[in-house]
């Protein structure tokens, strides 16, 4: 029991010093320095080692490779925020501070301080005047006229003995660059790489430039009071390690890294689709556009094409209806043209055969048969040849007043309104027309005249001429009559050639075959409605007024 | 078989030549009885017994035989045959179309609407009565009642 209580104090033990040995991973570290508190000084500007951030916060070089040492040593810190070296030193000197991590190595501050080994970076000092200074090509050139220097810097302690040069003091390196840029200076001679960072941050590469060779070169290092140099060599051993770590490259790449080139994969990328993009835009805009044209040159082509069709039709319908009356003539005249003939023939024959039997009895009525239906065959030829030429003659249209045309009309059928008793009455005013004088007056000739013909005999035959209204350049007349009427079933048939309703009534059925064509020539319409007040018939038709 | 008197509508516009038809007619064949209209409207009218002129008349007869002018006022000779021909009542009557012209397509238009023969004017009348009397046999076949 004694002994196993032994093995497990003598286990316990090794467990622990084995976690005390994995903890403190660096063995050369006092154990003092890992409880304690430092207190360090910083500069609010001192690209890149020093800045201030939004919150005031120290950043920077010399910060980040501070932490670092303080995370390897263990120890926490505080700053002091300064605005220049003096001010720094001075601190230390009256141990307001414990060290200055990172601070600019001159045989001055050797003289009353240790510095680290090592250093957090090496800088060159050179000359930096304005771009389109000509005169200054290297430091020495600067002898006779304005030179800045940082304030408490190692230039400032280095070229403070020199002689002729005019140095100007500046507190940071925001305020030489102002000096520089605005002629206060002509050069202005202080560490590279803080000043480079600078002028990339401010944007301002274009106004710079540097001038000679780095005139010499100097070294950032920890500082401390002489009395402490067991705090420096800690440091220097932490130091050491963190210079040779990846973390140093990554730091000072991120605090001296140029930064990114302005032709960066991104902004190609995004430039050329915004090529792309446009290079769409213009296709589909030129493809929109010739389209569009092409669209125009079709449609136009196509309303070409369908008023050529209908141009067409109308001519084909003309034509077609040009064939049908063609077809209709040739008709009535082998039909209508042979009955007179066939009339003749009938009763030449009737006489022969009488006279062969010595019969005259009925030879002077038959001889009249024959008469008549000559007489009605010369009518049907000259009606027929009326209607054909009225395709072929002349037109001579002229301004004509119905009135006047009406009285001719008159004289014309006087007889036949004599023997009737018919009534005319005509409205006073029936103004003018524009058209052929002969075939206005065959057309209230020929409707006048079937007026009468198909007057109704139990009453007082009235015949009324007049117009009703007046549309896009036609008026409309009327012949009314009381007649005996048309039946509304006839209103196609009454206008054929050779049509004709009532066999008993004198006519060739030419007459409003001939109405109706000459008012078409015009371009005007025929029809007829049924008087409802006395059963007669209204003739209306369109005439192109004046 | 006697002949019996045969009965002829006429449906003829000219006067002239409904005369000199009805001369002919007479002189060939004895016992007839004919009645006359003057357009196709009249002729459907008589055949219907219809308007105010036919629905009334006494002495109204069904024609044996219809003598029909193609071309007749109102209502065309061919629309009437078509009429005729059919109508279940009518279409047995043989129907003889009249024209003054021989044109093919007119005779054609009569036979496709079942005219049972065509005749030409000027009349002749050796063939118009040969065929009369082939036309009454034929109707008397027709109508033959059953012994």
């Amino acid at each position: 029991m004694k002994k196993n209580f032994l093995f497990i104090l003598i286990f316990s033990f090794v467990i622990c010093r084995a976690a005390v040995y994995t903890d403190t991973k660096y063995d050369f570290i006092d154990k003092t320095i890992r409880t304690q508190h430092y207190k360090v000084a910083v500069l609010s500007n001192f690209p890149a080692l020093y800045y201030l951030d939004k919150n005031n916060k120290p950043i920077g070089l010399a910060i980040d490779v501070l932490n670092e040492v303080s995370k390897k040593l263990g120890f926490r810190y505080s700053y002091q925020i300064v605005n220049n070296w003096s001010e720094a030193k001075k601190l230390l000197s009256e141990g307001e501070v414990d060290f200055i991590p990172g601070i600019t190595q001159t045989d001055e501050t050797l003289g009353e301080f240790i510095a680290s080994i090592n250093s957090i970076e090496v800088a060159s000092i050179i000359c930096l005047v304005r771009n389109n200074e000509i005169e200054i090509n290297n430091i020495m050139e600067l002898k006779g006229k304005n030179t800045g220097v940082l304030k408490g810097g190692a230039t400032h302690i280095k070229m403070k003995d020199w002689q002729n040069f005019n140095l100007v003091i500046f507190d940071d390196i925001d305020e030489g660059l102002l000096a520089l840029l605005s002629g206060k200076i002509d050069g202005f001679v202080l560490p590279k790489t803080g000043v480079i960072k600078r002028i990339q941050d401010l944007k301002l590469e274009d106004k710079f430039k540097i001038v000679g060779k780095p005139f010499m070169e100097i070294k950032r290092v920890y500082l401390f009071r002489k009395n402490n140099q067991d705090l420096k060599n800690q440091i220097d051993k932490a130091l050491d390690e963190i210079l040779r770590s990846q973390f140093y490259r990554d730091v000072y790449i991120k605090w001296y890294g140029r930064p990114e080139p302005f032709w960066t994969l991104g902004k190609v990328l995004i430039l050329l689709s915004a090529l792309f993009i446009f290079l769409i835009i213009v296709i589909f805009l030129w493809s929109y556009y010739s389209i569009n044209k092409l669209n125009i040159k079709l449609k136009l082509q196509n309303e070409l094409l369908k008023e050529n069709e209908i141009i067409i039709q109308k001519q084909l319908n003309e034509l077609k209806e040009k064939n049908e009356n063609l077809n209709q003539f040739n008709y009535t005249v082998s039909h209508d043209l042979k009955t007179p003939l066939i009339t003749i023939k009938g009763y030449v024959e009737l006489i022969l055969r009488d006279l062969e039997k010595n019969k005259y009895d009925n030879l002077l009525k038959n001889a009249k048969k024959i008469n008549n239906a000559a007489d009605k065959m010369q009518n049907l030829i000259d009606d027929l040849l009326q209607y054909s030429q009225l395709e072929t003659n002349q037109l001579k249209n002229e301004i004509i007043n119905v009135n006047n045309l009406i009285v001719e009309v008159y004289n014309i059928l006087g007889i036949a309104i004599k023997d009737k008793k018919i009534k005319i009455m005509i409205d006073k005013d029936l103004k003018n027309v524009y058209a052929d004088k002969n075939r206005m007056l065959q057309i209230f000739k020929n409707l006048i005249e079937n007026a009468i013909k198909y007057s109704n005999n139990e009453i007082q035959p009235i015949i009324n001429i007049g117009w009703t209204s007046e549309e896009n350049g036609y008026r409309t007349y009327y012949v009314k009559d009381n007649g005996i009427g048309i039946e509304e079933k006839y209103k196609d048939k009454i206008f054929k050639l050779f049509e004709r309703l009532n066999p008993k009534i004198e006519g060739t059925g030419v007459g409003l075959a001939i109405t109706k064509k000459i008012i078409e020539s015009y371009k005007g319409k025929i029809w007829f409605e049924v008087n409802t007040e006395t059963s007669g018939t209204i003739f209306y038709f369109t005439l192109p007024m004046i | 078989m006697t002949k019996e008197e045969l009965k002829i509508l006429l449906v003829e516009d000219n006067d002239d030549h409904a005369e000199l038809l009805l001369m002919e007619l007479e002189d060939k064949l004895k016992d007839i009885e004919l009645f006359r209209v003057s357009d196709g409207e009249e002729a459907l009218d008589y055949l219907y017994r219809r308007g105010d002129k036919y629905s009334k008349l006494t002495n109204h007869f069904l024609p044996d035989l219809i003598l029909l002018d193609l071309r007749l006022p109102k209502i065309d000779g061919i629309e009437v045959l078509s009429t005729i021909k059919n109508d279940k009542n009518l279409k047995k009557i043989p129907v003889v179309m009249l024209t003054s012209s021989d044109a093919e397509n007119d005779i054609i238009e009569a036979y496709n609407n079942y005219a049972n023969s065509y005749l030409v004017k000027p009349l002749n009348f050796d063939k118009f009565s040969k065929m009369l009397d082939s036309l009454a046999e034929y109707w008397i076949e027709w109508n033959r009642q059953p012994n």
